[in-house]
């Protein structure tokens, strides 16, 4: 099984996640969708990796984007 | 019933029994000296934590004994000359993907922290709000152009710091994109098995070297990020 070698076991799982989900040889493009969907993994995907990140973002104070003003200028 | 696809091996037997998704045994889909690990699968696999943990579990165990490039979690086909077609259609680039990996393991690293030191722009740009909804739109899109420029700047920093502790123990490393969308940075390393101690010798070095950085590091995971021919490209 593999370690965390410095921290804790929720950033290895997000290793593990970004890695195969993400990246990976991909045999047949149709034969992954004949599984679960394109849909449902890349939905999943997003929500796991999401948290993460923001969990990060708050952790480290990084300056956010603020949400940019509409087209006419109100928010 | 369906075939859930694992990696590609170099080898068309397995020395050991790997159980794989629903506690299916894995065996070998063998196509001359490659084969597909692979188990039987009565129904879908969704994408929870637990299955992508089995997924990895069988290509580590698997990596024990053989060279294992990894496929992407979920991949599943419905007959065993689906697989053998595949890897006669990609046998010349799986041949380089499992010599490149051979013996060697991934480990990831996440690099958060790199605007320490970093003041926001935002007291500037208050300071030049306008009072027109067009000049603000205008001001608010500039100020995160500016602000991802910054962060883009500050991994390009990081990782030039980083890349000397890495050149020794990894044979090849894979950054992230550093597009600025994120404060953190992210690398790929491909490390020999017995290179592993030195590896994790120079992470703790850059954490004792570079305080402000927090690093952290997982692994050895299956070789996912050096599968393809941009990885090969980034061999050194």
């Amino acid at each position: 099984m593999s370690i965390a070698v410095g921290h804790e076991r929720d950033v290895a799982i997000a290793d593990l996640l970004d890695r195969a989900l993400n990246k990976g040889i991909v045999l047949c493009g149709e034969a992954t969708i004949s599984l679960a969907g394109v849909d449902l993994i890349y939905v999943g995907l997003k929500v796991l990796v999401a948290s993460y990140e923001t969990a990060s973002r708050i952790r480290n104070k990084q300056p956010s984007a603020a949400p940019l003003p509409d087209e006419r200028g109100t928010q | 019933m369906m075939l859930y696809v694992y990696g590609v091996v170099d080898s068309p037997q397995f020395s050991a029994a790997v159980s794989g998704h629903e506690g299916a045994i894995v065996f070998p889909v063998a196509c001359g000296d490659l084969a597909a690990a692979a188990s039987k699968l009565s129904g879908a696999v969704e994408p929870e934590v637990q299955h992508v943990w089995r997924h990895e579990r069988v290509l580590e165990l698997l990596m024990q004994e053989h060279a294992v490039l990894p496929l992407r979690f979920g991949t599943c086909v419905s007959d065993v000359d689906t697989v053998c077609g595949e890897l006669q259609r990609r046998r010349p680039a799986l041949l380089e993907g499992l010599a490149r990996v051979r013996g060697r393991a991934e480990f990831a690293l996440r690099v958060a922290g790199i605007m320490a030191g970093h003041s926001s722009v935002a007291s500037s740009d208050d300071r030049a709000s306008s009072p027109l909804p067009g000049t603000r739109y205008l001001q608010a899109k500039a100020k995160i152009f500016h602000e991802r420029a910054l962060v883009q700047a500050a991994a390009r920093r990081v990782r030039d710091t980083l890349q000397p502790y890495l050149d020794g123990p990894a044979v090849a490393a894979v950054w992230g994109p550093g597009d600025g969308a994120s404060a953190e940075l992210t690398a790929s390393c491909l490390v020999d098995r017995d290179n592993i101690p030195q590896f994790i010798h120079a992470v703790e070095e850059v954490r004792r070297n570079h305080r402000a950085l927090d690093v952290t590091c997982s692994g050895p995971w299956a070789p996912y990020s050096f599968v393809s021919m941009r990885a090969a490209e980034a061999e050194r």
